[in-house]
């Protein structure tokens, strides 16, 4: 394994000089999703996947690798040949397989491209629990023990780390999993909150089953006016999924730079602009030293969190 | 709901050209060992994403009504299971088509899958909207006492001992656990190896156990030529006789079908196994079971395309895919912002009425092909074996490397056809294992969060009245059987 990766790695070094010359990219882009399809890091390379072939003249091809809590496709593409031609599609669940351990590197093993976006959270409860605002809903997680639904050492679950670690609340965790069947759990009765996307939340909010107490956003959605964000509930916190895209680690500069500037140019593709609408994502770009900065800044984050929750491997 | 407009849409230009190419190329790879509907679903996503959400979901519902359908055709020809789901039909299909009836054969499991297909279509249609409301009821302790429900066929399923099949079904529970562990997001029995973190793939494992160890064990015989078939596929159309002879059949594993199909992430492989082998334990002679028996292709046949209606009554209602393939076609639906859940009815009852609608009609235009085709897919019996064994490896490899693209689910599944083949030496029923590897990281996965949730009490499974239910029908399952042989043993008079 190690000779191998160390021999595509010099061999990729030799090449890089005269590479640098052509134009890059010069053969089709990977685009790897270490998550299953259906999932908001698979959909988000899909938005992109036509607008940024049209600019950068490539054709693109999605994979989803999927197993390890996304660390089997982070490592592919970590070990991959740093020209330019694979790149990673993943929010933040890169992080928090790093601080589990699940695997044994971090952001810093890769040249990191751009932020595309932000997609806020919201905190969903049963529509017949007696909470139905964040300071009753607060309240009540204080005086007893809220089941909360998480997959256990993914972001839902770090969200509402976060959260207590804001509030000076505890939750039960119960491993209900993903979005989908955590919704369900939480209709059910089974759970008592959950950690939801706006998206995810909406079709049960609709149906009368589910209610959003609220949204860790700056402002309310233009999509959706009445829903209350946590600030003006008296919640200062800001809790969102952030959509970032990397590199492996030794690529060239000028490739990563020709990528960032790429997907900046697709995010204000109409179609892209579209999904991003439809789909309550904001359009923030992030690239370079302020990008490293932010992701640093959440990683150190999340570890303190972890070591300070237990849920890190010992 | 308008139904009717679903289908009178499926039969203009473009929906019915979808209609037709995915139901083809849903059966040609299904029939392709290796290569599997669901393979063929993830790389039709990016197709289905530039069409539109109705136009994309009559696409990707023929692909997986037909990747289900196709694989008899090799389970039955080549004792090579097409698709996952096709495993047990090569336990009768096989034989029967060996025995110079492959058109009687693939008549019955063409016929069968049609069946089951439309009745799971009503299940569909019918309980579909009731369905959201009733699984809200369902907690991980009633999941879990659900999942146990099958699980514990491990006993029944053991064909001659007992032993061998439990050992089996704790061997594929035992290849379920490495990788990330669900319920603490921690690594297990990874050995210090960064691509088991991932474990072993679901489709690898069943590949190689299935395709590979038969390649394996034909490979000693290759040159061993079939005896001349009758190659007449008389019997291909079923007379009314033979349909009210399976009523009973065909009903119950229809039943079934549908009732793992709900069960999350379970695919149709298990369905047929615990249709069949449900068949197998009520029988009045179980012992044809395995020699080319008409039950027991009806039975696998029926519950695996019963599978696929159940499957999309979660799927649509809930936003939670019965099977891995329907997890595809979920993404296909998010992708459009189709948000699944009790208001899809109301918010995009376009896309469900051409969902229900190509569910029924790609069963027929499965039905129509096949049958057509019937004649040319039985000559498969008269080609020399030798030269399709290299094409089939190579297929097997391509369809492990496509899942993830990793060398590591090339190297499982060929360890995993040597081991395979060595259980089948040892006479151990592989049933059982692909229960245990399939059913046990669920079960488990579903108790755990239960007692989390229950602060490690117990007491619910017996508290709750659906989990108390489902457990008390376990209990019987696991001792009937072995109830029954005592008895049968207590009949027989011991040798002096």
């Amino acid at each position: 394994m190690k000779r191998r990766d160390f021999v595509a790695g010099t061999l990729a070094a030799s090449l890089a000089v005269p590479a640098l010359a052509q134009a890059y990219p010069d053969k089709p882009v990977r685009i790897v999703v270490p998550n299953p399809p259906g999932g908001s890091a698979d959909y988000i390379a899909r938005f992109f996947q036509t607008p940024l072939q049209r600019v950068l003249g490539q054709p693109l091809a999605v994979s989803n690798v999927v197993g390890g809590g996304t660390s089997i496709g982070n490592r592919q593409v970590r070990d991959a040949a740093p020209d330019g031609h694979t790149v990673l599609a993943i929010h933040q669940a890169l992080l928090t397989a790093a601080t589990l351990k699940v695997m044994d590197f971090g952001p810093e093993a890769f040249a990191q491209v751009a932020q595309v976006a932000t997609e806020y959270v919201t905190v969903v409860v049963n529509s017949k629990a007696p909470y139905q605002t964040l300071p009753a809903f607060l309240a009540a997680a204080k005086a007893g023990d809220l089941k909360a639904g998480v997959q256990i050492g993914a972001i839902n679950h770090f969200l509402f780390l976060s959260l207590g670690d804001a509030t000076g609340t505890k939750f039960r965790y119960v491993n209900t999993g993903g979005g989908g069947p955590t919704r369900t759990a939480l209709a059910g009765g089974h759970v008592d909150c959950a950690f939801l996307t706006v998206n995810e939340a909406k079709p049960l909010v609709d149906s009368g089953d589910l209610k959003i107490v609220a949204i860790f956003a700056p402002q309310r959605l233009a999509s959706w006016p009445n829903l209350a964000t946590a600030r003006e509930q008296g919640t200062d916190l800001l809790l969102n999924l952030n959509y970032w895209w990397w590199m492996p680690k030794a690529t060239p500069r000028a490739r990563v730079d020709r990528f960032a500037d790429a997907l900046r140019i697709a995010m204000n593709d109409p179609e892209v602009v579209q999904k991003y609408a439809e789909f309550n994502m904001s359009a923030v770009f992030l690239k370079g030293a302020e990008l490293e900065a932010e992701i640093a800044r959440q990683y150190e984050a999340m570890k303190k969190l972890a070591e300070r929750n237990n849920v890190t491997a010992t | 709901m308008d139904l009717v407009q679903g289908f009178l849409h499926l039969v203009t230009g473009g929906p019915l050209l979808l209609l037709l190419v995915g139901t083809f190329l849903g059966i040609v790879v299904g029939a392709l060992p290796g290569l599997t509907g669901g393979a063929l679903l993830a790389l039709s996503l990016p197709f289905t994403y530039r069409m539109s959400s109705v136009d994309g979901v009559i696409l990707m519902t023929s692909m997986y009504v037909g990747g289900i359908s196709g694989g008899l055709i090799t389970a039955t020809l080549m004792r090579i299971p097409g698709e996952p789901s096709a495993v047990v039909t090569t336990l009768d299909g096989f034989p029967m088509a060996r025995g110079g009836r492959p058109g009687r054969a693939l008549g019955l499991g063409i016929s069968a899958s049609l069946i089951g297909g439309a009745l799971s279509w009503v299940a569909l249609v019918t309980l579909a909207p009731a369905m959201a409301r009733l699984a809200l009821v369902f907690g991980p302790f009633e999941n879990f006492a659900l999942v146990l429900m099958a699980l514990v066929l491990i006993a029944a399923l053991s064909q001659g001992s007992v032993v061998k099949g439990l050992l089996s079904g704790l061997f594929g529970m035992l290849v379920s656990y490495p990788g990330i562990d669900e319920t603490s997001g921690q690594m297990r029995l990874t050995f210090g190896f960064e691509e088991m973190v991932g474990g072993f793939s679901y489709l690898a494992v069943i590949l190689g156990a299935f395709a590979i160890s038969q390649v394996l064990a034909d490979a000693m015989h290759a040159r061993q030529k079939f005896e001349r078939l009758d190659p007449s596929v008389k019997g291909i159309f079923l007379s009314p006789k033979d349909y009210l002879g399976q009523a009973f059949n065909i009903v119950r594993s229809s039943v079934i079908g549908v009732w793992i199909g709900i069960l999350p992430g379970v695919g149709a492989s298990i369905s047929s196994i615990v249709a069949y082998s449900v068949a197998k334990n009520m029988s009045k002679t179980p012992e044809k079971f395995g020699t080319g028996f008409e039950d027991g292709i009806v039975a696998a046949e029926t519950a695996n395309n019963a599978n696929t209606g159940g499957a999309l009554i979660p799927m649509i209602t809930l936003g939670i895919p019965g099977s891995p393939a329907a997890s595809i076609l979920l993404a296909g639906l998010l992708m459009h912002n189709v948000q699944p859940g009790p208001t899809l009815f109301t918010n995009s009852p376009e896309v469900v009425s051409a969902l229900m609608a190509t569910h029924l009609a790609s069963h027929i235009v499965m039905f129509a092909m096949m049958v057509a085709g019937c004649m040319m897919i039985a000559r498969l019996m008269y080609v020399q074996r030798a030269y399709v064994l290299p094409i089939i490896i190579v297929l097997c490899v391509i369809g492990a490397l496509a899942e993830n693209g990793r060398m590591f689910d090339v190297w499982t599944m060929i360890g995993f056809g040597v081991v395979g083949f060595l259980l089948e030496l040892a006479a151990v029923p592989l049933g059982p294992f692909v229960i245990g590897l399939i059913l046990a990281p669920l079960a488990e996965t579903q108790l755990r969060a239960g007692l989390m949730g229950s602060n490690g009490s117990l007491m619910p499974l017996v508290e709750r009245p659906v989990a108390l239910l489902f457990l008390l029908v376990s209990v019987l399952m696991f001792v009937w059987p072995l109830w029954r042989d005592f008895l049968r043993r207590r009949q027989t008079p011991l040798p002096a």
